[in-house]
């Protein structure tokens, strides 16, 4: 039994995207799935827009660019938050990028331009695009669209889907040139209904082939794997590859990204998100540059920074993550910035109630992962299975007793890493 | 086979080792910390139990009460070595005991560990000799009767501790009052669980 | 001023570093008591669902209701019928039973209460809203003559020994109005059973029997009721246990809102149908040719299984757990009335021993499920 969660969507999911004002000082986050970022510039240099600052190697190469034009004034490699900052200039000179017509393109030269530009998904986990598309060994069949954007407040990608209808669908036909799968399919949740007729309208227009699968409004299912078993009925073990079962997953704001890239020749250095939560004045979906301090962003919603009445969260309530330090900046896999009245809750003692249980999507016992961390048991803890939680905190919400599930579990799932 | 299966459900249950009598205490609170230990104690008293309680059996009818000697011929009709039956008794459960001592240490060395001193210790379990000695006050017609007795009693037992070192696991993160941490509540536990058992008392079957 | 600034000043002198820091847990109790708790966490999960403990236990607090007013009824009813000629309308009826059923609630929550207040204090933890439903629970499974005092001391065991000395609400081992029945049914046994406690103030109980419909079935006695009256409850019992029909209304109330496990229930009820076909099979005497059907509306069957069975606390806490507890519960409610005559009211008993062995269970269904994994990833692992 997966759990239903009020999407509180209602404020955010109609507005139209607009552009947030740049901010006068970035901090370029240097974090990237698995492999750190290397700094290609030094402080003092000045930079363009669209320049890239960093990058890295191997399978899950990435790379960072600039989203404005100016001075880098620090880059801090060994600190904890590792960044490049950079001094915006406001006159945002942009890169000459030289670029042949998207129809001319070939398969290497889009994933190659992909893995220039640093496209990475959208949803969180920032899987670098071009490694999962890079498929040629494997038959996929299967291309799945994940607009689930289970997340309560979050509505950039529902926005996208609206607003932005036709750039998803020529990205789509973009990818499409490389996977070449039979079959392309559109997750929506249900309480997005009206996206369908939409979705369906634009891309007979465009003459694309899609389906469009409704899914039930349930918590998590944007996740990956969950995704997967509402469409096609398939359920993967955690850590498998979809590719392996001839199945890519494609979020939607990273297909918006790859829209810009070869239609804008812009890199990966804007995202759409949703700025919303009970504190929030200005509630709605911006376009904001990566690297944008969340005090920035706070501050051009008229909002003071402080950490004293409110609780800012970067990425979406469930899963996203509580800020303190006013620099904290949106990277590539941040859907929102949501502000939140402060924590209050008490802690009860466990009742054994079993609701853990019950809506954990991967059918794991969360209560084991409070007890046996409390216990350092690393044995048990990994007989119970805490590599195959997706942290989605689904535990953690539901909880009636407000246990510190999934405190808990990032703790268990460190002390199995290290061991 | 009624009365058979009547005695088999009354040791389990109606005249459970602990719950009824509470023999047998010092490995039951000892040995209960953790299930898989306790499972091996149970196991092991049932064994001891279902074995000693009809060779002890046997030696009461044929060698100890009075006349039990009757078949070596009529002048040792008369003779009563019942005086003897806790000595008899004990060296057959102390060389019970040897032998699952050893069977144990041979096929589980890691439950050997675990188990101790209490191994050898079940030798000196009141509920052991306290079998064999209901054994004799309850005056079983055969010696099958006398096995049904020794193994319902040692499943009981089986369950009184399976029960409580599932209950002791449980509350390990418990926010119990110091002074009542570690044995205290176990003794509180054995207590609760005795009125659960309640329910068997008065039982006729 | 509202109500939160009058808390809020009401809370100053309790603060850190004042004079009655000590008492803070007594005063936080009351604040959160009265207003729901904010909800956003630091680490995890930022937003709560709303169901907290606090509402979890105040629904089983609503779903109780209805068998606590037909109780009242139900007691004056017993009262009145047994004298001829007296008013039986339902006003009537009812403002006896709430006479005699009220001082038992107090004295239930007042005890209780304080020495949750006390525990709290002395170990300086939250009080916790537990108590509301354990307190409500107590006077419904108790007859309603039994004198007050006893009824003190049954809640006074069951929180210092049942709960407390586990370390309070979540930890206990047993169900803690399970456990005040079960010591006032060893301690007072003459109070907790026999002819006369079960009509309040019994003049007359030649004329019209006050026994239990089990008590009498053990006893070899003609049971005079219909299986309808045993549903609709116009029978001795305990106060809330007679009314199966609005119990079912708890029921449901606990089912919808998934407070209560409806896996325990069916358990329950599974067991009790199966055992009881069982025995009307066999039929080798009045007790066990007691149609199955009435098992299910007689004695606490109902109440047990659906308020008492389903605490998550004490009953097993995984799903497989939960059938099997279930099951259980109801096969050793009808093997406890049928072969042991001096308990007929066998659902307390049953659930008490199930409490017992629910860790076991608990643990048995967890390995077994690690098992099946292991072997699981070990297959997965061989193919590919």
């Amino acid at each position: 039994m997966l759990m239903h969660i009020p999407s509180l969507k209602s404020k955010t999911k109609k507005t139209s995207i607009t552009t947030l004002e740049a901010s006068p000082f970035l901090y370029m986050p240097l974090q990237a799935y698995k492999t750190p970022l290397k700094p290609l510039v030094n402080v003092g240099d000045l930079v363009l827009k669209n320049e890239k600052i960093a990058k890295s190697n191997g399978v899950f190469a990435g790379s960072l660019h600039s989203p404005v034009s100016g001075k880098i004034i620090a880059i801090e490699t060994e600190s904890e938050f590792p960044h490049i900052k950079i001094e915006n200039d406001f006159l945002d000179t942009c890169i000459e990028i030289n670029s042949t017509s998207v129809e001319h393109l070939t398969e290497e030269e889009i994933l190659e331009t992909i893995k220039n530009f640093g496209i990475e998904g959208s949803g969180g986990a920032k899987f670098p695009t071009h490694t999962k598309y890079n498929t040629q060994q494997k038959n996929i069949s299967h291309f799945i669209i994940n607009g689930a954007e289970c997340e309560p407040y979050l509505s950039a990608d529902y926005a996208v889907m609206q607003q932005e209808t036709e750039a998803l669908l020529k990205a789509i036909q973009l990818v499409q040139k490389v996977i070449k799968a039979e079959k392309i399919t559109f997750g929506i949740e249900k309480q997005h209904k009206e996206l369908q007729s939409h979705l369906l309208k634009n891309a007979k227009k465009l003459n694309i082939s899609i389906q469009i699968k409704l899914l039930p409004n349930t918590y998590p299912q944007g996740g990956e794997l969950q995704l997967i078993k509402a469409v096609t009925g398939k359920e993967l073990p955690k850590g498998s590859i979809p590719a392996e079962h001839g199945i890519t997953v494609s979020n939607v704001g990273t297909l918006w990204a790859i829209y810009e890239a070869f239609y804008n020749e812009q890199p990966y250095i804007e995202r759409i998100i949703t700025i919303s939560g009970e504190k929030a004045i200005n509630r709605g979906n911006f376009k904001v540059a990566i690297g944008t301090p969340v005090s920035h962003i706070l501050e051009e919603i008229g909002l003071p920074w402080n950490t004293e009445n409110q609780t800012v969260i970067l990425g979406g309530p469930m899963m996203g993550k509580a800020i303190y330090q006013p620099e904290t900046p949106i990277n590539k896999g941040s859907g929102g910035v949501l502000i939140l009245p402060n924590p209050t809750n008490k802690r009860y003692n466990c009742i054994q109630c079993g609701y853990c249980t019950d809506v954990c999507p991967q059918h794991l016992m969360p209560m084991e992962f409070a007890r046996y961390n409390t216990e350092k048991n690393i044995q048990k803890l990994y007989e119970f299975n805490l590599n195959d939680c997706i942290e989605c905190g689904a535990c953690a919400y539901i909880c009636p007793s407000d246990v510190p599930l999934m405190k808990s579990i990032v703790e268990g799932k460190n002390l199995l890493h290290n061991a | 086979m009624v009365e058979y299966f009547s005695l088999f459900v009354r040791s389990i249950f109606i005249d459970n080792m602990i719950f009824a009598y509470f023999l047998g205490m010092c490995s039951y609170l000892a040995v209960s910390k953790n299930v898989k230990t306790a499972v091996g104690l149970g196991a092991a008293v049932i064994f001891v139990l279902t074995v000693t309680v009809p060779v002890n059996y046997l030696l009461d009818n044929y060698l100890l009460k009075s006349g039990a000697l009757s078949w070596l011929g009529p002048e040792y009709a008369t003779i009563d070595l019942s005086f003897l039956s806790f000595i008899m008794f004990i060296a057959v459960v102390a060389s019970m005991v040897q032998l699952v001592e050893m069977i144990v240490e041979k096929f589980a060395p890691a439950l050997y560990g675990s188990l101790g001193i209490f191994l050898p210790l079940i030798a000196v379990n009141c509920a052991i000799l306290g079998g064999s000695l209901f054994m004799q006050q309850k005056d079983f017609p055969n010696v099958g009767m006398a096995a049904t007795y020794g193994l319902g009693s040692g499943i009981g037992w089986f369950l009184a501790i399976l029960a409580i070192a599932a209950i002791r696991e449980k509350i390990t993160y418990s926010n119990v009052p110091a002074p009542l941490r570690g044995l205290g509540i176990t003794f509180i536990i054995t207590g609760l669980m005795a009125i659960g058992f309640m329910s068997f008392m008065g039982i006729k079957i | 001023m509202s109500l939160r600034d009058k808390i809020d000043e009401l809370k100053k002198p309790f603060g850190k570093g004042e004079k009655l820091e000590k008492w803070a847990p007594a005063i936080n109790a009351l604040d959160t008591f009265l207003y729901v708790p904010n909800h956003t966490t630091k680490k995890g999960a930022h937003i709560r669902d709303g169901v907290d403990l606090k509402r979890t236990m105040i629904t089983v607090v609503l779903a109780l209701l209805p068998a606590l007013i037909y109780g009242m009824y139900n007691t004056g009813y017993q009262h009145f019928s047994q004298i001829s000629g007296s008013d039986l309308s339902f006003l009537s009826c009812f403002m006896y039973g709430l006479w005699k059923v009220l001082p038992m609630v107090v004295v239930s929550y007042g005890v209780g209460l304080a020495i949750e207040f006390a525990f709290a204090i002395y170990r300086g933890h939250e009080v916790n809203e537990g108590y509301l439903v354990t307190g409500l629970l107590i006077p419904l499974i108790m007859p309603v003559d039994i004198p007050l005092w006893m009824v003190a001391i049954s809640v006074v065991f069951a929180v210092i020994i049942g709960k407390e000395a586990f370390g309070g609400t979540g930890m206990n081992i047993l169900n803690p109005a399970l456990t005040a029945r079960a010591f006032a049914f060893f301690a007072y046994p003459t109070y907790m059973s026999g002819t006369k406690v079960w009509v309040s103030e019994a003049t007359n109980i030649d004329a019209i029997s006050g026994e239990t419909i089990l008590g009498k079935l053990a006893g070899g006695k003609e049971v005079a009721y219909s299986t309808m009256d045993m549903f609709s409850g116009a029978i001795p019992g305990s106060i809330g246990e007679t009314s199966t029909l609005w119990i079912l209304v708890g029921a449901l109330i606990l089912i919808i809102t998934g407070v209560g496990s409806w896996r325990i229930m069916a358990g329950g009820l599974i067991g009790a149908i199966g055992m009881g076909l069982i025995f009307n099979a066999v039929s080798a005497n009045d007790l066990m040719a007691f149609p199955w059907y009435n098992h299910l509306v007689v004695g606490g069957f109902a109440f047990g299984l659906v308020f008492m069975a389903t605490d998550p606390v004490s009953a097993a806490q995984t799903t497989k757990g939960k059938w099997i507890y279930g099951i259980l519960v109801g096969m050793f409610c009808l093997l406890i009335r049928i072969f042991n005559p001096a308990y007929p009211e066998g659902v307390m008993m049953a659930i008490l021993l199930m409490n017992v062995f629910a860790p076991t269970i608990d643990h048995y269904v967890i390995e077994g499920s690690v098992k099946k994994r292991k072997k699981r990833l070990a297959a997965k692992l061989k193919t590919t």
